[in-house]
């Protein structure tokens, strides 16, 4: 059989199979459902926007916009174009490396194969963040809908140009034995346009318009990838030229050449993307829940050897063993990368928000956005895991110390993280000591309350619903109904006093009342609790 | 069938199999031992073009093992059963069948999926299998396009006892039919009674390659002695 063809029949029986699983669990609906009803309020959005054109903010909007495609663009393209140097793209799953890898079947057929298919699906997929955009972008700039076919497409093209490149980098990198080579040329371009734009700063005078001088130079316009997919981009914006169509045309002919040169380059490639294809199916299985994520605070130095002292036997082992983890992975069992983070953020809204107000508004907010990604993220962190592994259900002793043992570790980092931002921000805004407490105890509880409540879904959905599509939906919906009591108080006390700090305290006690409430309940909940 | 001259697989300084050599020949049912990291898997990967030699050559069938004349002639069984999650198990044996260009694809794939009990799942979706499960698809997709050469990698671990029982039997049918295997594995019994020849590689080199009644006359001719305990003497560190 013809191999493009033997290709298409197994995609068209995969896409087949998706279908009949749909139909044959059609609760699997409700979340394709979500994602469109998602996608439609964005689609709704734009329009509404549209026919309020009025409310746009145009200074500086299109230049902005312009600069900040180059911008990112840049940094975007030179960073996969580094980690090409290190690490292969994979267009392939780890069926195609055991069952297609070994058959009579061209690999260069099946590369072009693969990496055709995978850019027709991003060509759609990505669409959803040009949308997700479209709403910012409205605000600053008018866009011209008629064109907005360019804009897509400009957006799509440069996104669409980083796997083949990458994927021919590594390529030529390791057929020809010059990935050194690669890689300074790499650093090479990236100290070029930092000089570059700190050229333009110094010459302007002025960090913003050095800035937006140097990203919106004219000639940036004629550069392969960035510069293309900016006009295309642009054109619904700044206006209909003949170079946004050349641009655009240019754009998909680099994306072409691009994958027919990985075409020519690879004879021998299977060995180089078992890694990344191995990673990929990881990563796969870690979504689902099967495999625990690892902790990769400081993915770039990996202690082997690490002493960390007994902490008491039957549960406290898995205080010990997360210790161990983030001993290994982090600068500290306790503290690492993100303290460093925190008390930066800290600082930096610190610094900035004393300028700007007299009030502690600045610490409310920071607190507040830390809250809801804390919420946000919560269908993904390393109690639900635990759950995963037999040990919790193995190893003897009292219930409620394996939820606490378990979790301790990740609770004193996000007390020692949070408190870093608050004191740091709380000196600066020259806040009180108890306001700076009670953010610190708000975000605390929060976090605690996310990481306690995991234990309870499992018994609330044990079996009845596919965990795999809804479990996440279902974490953050059994949070959401966790939270609002402590909504409800916080918003009545905070009202009633007129006072925000009384409103974070409100619902702080009251996410300790219903944390304690739930560990309480652990024993019952965990005789329940099956192993999956 | 298969010619290895001079092997050698590095991962940057680290030598997985260091410069071997051996040749298999028609209807040569051979055993391909060894301790944990000892290269078997990485020597299997490396003929069945997964791993890029460092030096040396592959043929098969007096073809470049890379090339597809070559990849006619051999299947592969991996270590770990990685299947297509969206493929029921028929389809996988439909797209092997294809692959291969495989004559009466169907009637054969009806008699493996038969002799592995795999018939009532002939439509799940490979997600939805055990491991074990997986394994026998995985068998099964090994033995379907009958080339001249197999490579099994640890093909029993996840089976059950049937399954195993009846992968012994097709080995045996396998060297009836004068095919060439070359087996991986720790489960030395079962192969005790179907290798003519045995492979034991230790830190990336071969270090025993002789025929089993060689093997067992070198150490005492004693009847009892097993596979098992011929590895644990060839391998013993000194």
């Amino acid at each position: 059989m013809n191999e493009f063809k033997l290709l298409t029949k197994k995609d068209g029986w995969i896409i087949k199979n998706h279908f009949l699983e749909i139909k044959n669990n059609p609760k699997r609906l409700v979340i394709y459902l979500l994602y469109l009803i998602w996608i439609g309020s964005l689609v709704l959005n734009v329009m509404l926007r549209y026919r309020h054109p009025e409310e746009t903010n145009m200074q500086l909007g299109p230049q902005i916009l312009g600069a900040g495609f180059v911008g990112f663009g840049t940094v975007f393209i030179l960073y996969f174009l580094y980690r090409g140097t290190k690490e292969s793209s994979t267009f392939f799953n780890m069926g195609d490396v055991h069952l297609l890898f070994p058959a009579p079947v061209s690999p260069k057929k099946v590369l072009v194969y693969s990496m055709a298919k995978q850019s027709l699906l991003y060509f759609v997929l990505y669409g959803i963040i040009v949308l997700a955009f479209m709403p910012m972008i409205m605000n600053v700039a008018v866009i011209n809908m008629q064109y907005f076919p360019f804009m897509y497409c400009g957006f799509i093209g440069l996104l669409l140009a980083i796997e083949p490149l990458k994927f021919f980098v590594f390529a030529l990198g390791s057929k020809f034995g010059v990935r050194e080579q690669l890689q300074q040329v790499i650093l090479a371009l990236i100290a070029i346009f930092c000089l570059y734009l700190l050229g333009s700063i110094i010459s302007a005078g002025n960090l913003a318009q050095g800035l937006l001088q140097s990203l919106n130079a004219s000639y940036l316009e004629y550069l392969p990838v960035i510069g293309w997919s900016k006009v295309a981009f642009m054109t619904a914006i700044t206006g209909y030229s003949t170079y946004s169509v050349i641009a655009l045309v240019l754009q998909f002919l680099f994306i072409v050449c691009s994958i027919v040169l990985s075409y020519n380059a690879a004879d021998d490639y299977y060995e180089d993307i078992l890694n990344a294809t191995e990673k990929r199916s990881l990563r796969k299985k870690r979504k689902e829940g099967s495999e625990k994520a690892q902790r990769t605070s400081l993915p770039f130095s990996k202690r082997k050897n690490v002493n960390v002292s007994n902490t008491g036997s039957g549960p406290w082992a898995f205080f010990w063993r997360s210790r161990v983890e983030y001993s290994r992975s982090d600068l500290h069992p306790f503290l690492g990368l993100w303290t460093i983070i925190f008390l930066l953020a800290g600082i930096g809204i610190g610094f900035y928000g004393s300028k700007q107000t007299d009030g502690l508004t600045p610490l409310y907010i920071a607190n507040g956005i830390i809250a809801y990604i804390i919420f946000i993220f919560s269908a993904a962190n390393s109690g639900q895991h635990e759950l995963t592994k037999p040990y919790i259900f193995l190893i003897p002793g009292s219930n409620l110390l394996k939820i606490i043992s378990s979790s301790l570790t990740d609770i004193i980092r996000m007390s020692l993280n949070i408190s870093a931002l608050n004191i740091s921000l709380g000196i600066l805004l020259s806040a009180p000591p108890l306001a700076i407490l009670v953010m610190i105890i708000f975000v605390v509880s929060f976090y605690i309350l996310n990481l306690s409540s995991n234990f309870l879904i499992r018994i609330v959905f044990p079996n009845a619903l596919d965990e795999k599509v809804l479990y996440p939906l279902f974490l953050m919906l059994q949070i959401l109904l966790l939270l609002l009591p402590g909504i409800i108080v916080g918003g009545i006390v905070g009202f009633v006093y007129q006072d925000p700090l009384l409103a974070f305290a409100g619902i702080s006690i009251v996410n300790i009342i219903i944390v304690g409430a739930l560990l309480l309940l652990s024993n019952a909940v965990f005789v329940r609790m099956e192993w999956k | 069938m298969l010619k290895i001259e001079h092997l050698t697989k590095k991962y940057k300084s680290i030598v997985a199999v260091d410069d071997i050599s051996f040749t298999l020949n028609q209807g040569n049912i051979v055993g391909l031992l060894g301790p944990n990291g000892a290269g078997k898997s990485t020597t299997i990967k490396t003929i069945v073009g997964l791993l890029r030699k460092t030096n040396g050559s592959i043929t098969v069938g007096g073809y470049s093992n890379t090339s597809r004349e070559a990849k006619k002639k051999f299947t592969y069984v991996p270590e770990v059963p990685e299947l297509y999650d969206m493929l029921t198990v028929w389809e996988h044996l439909k797209f092997i069948g294809y692959a291969y260009n495989v004559a009466n694809f169907e009637e054969k794939a009806e008699r493996l999926i038969e002799r592995y009990d795999l018939w009532d799942k002939k439509d799940k979706l490979a997600k939805e299998l055990s491991k074990g499960m997986k394994q026998k698809v995985s068998i099964c997709c090994g033995l379907l396009p009958e080339p001249d050469l197999y490579l099994f990698d640890e093909p029993m671990i996840g089976l059950d006892p049937k399954s195993i029982r009846e992968t012994k039997l097709i080995f045996k049918e396998l060297s009836k039919q004068q095919k060439t295997v070359l087996i991986s594995t720790h489960l030395l019994d079962s192969i005790e009674n179907l290798c003519q020849r045995v492979l034991v590689m230790k830190k990336g080199e071969i270090i025993v390659d002789m025929a089993m009644e060689e093997m067992k006359s070198k150490l005492g001719n004693n009847e009892n002695v097993s596979l098992e305990e011929l590895f644990l003497e060839v391998t013993k560190d000194e």
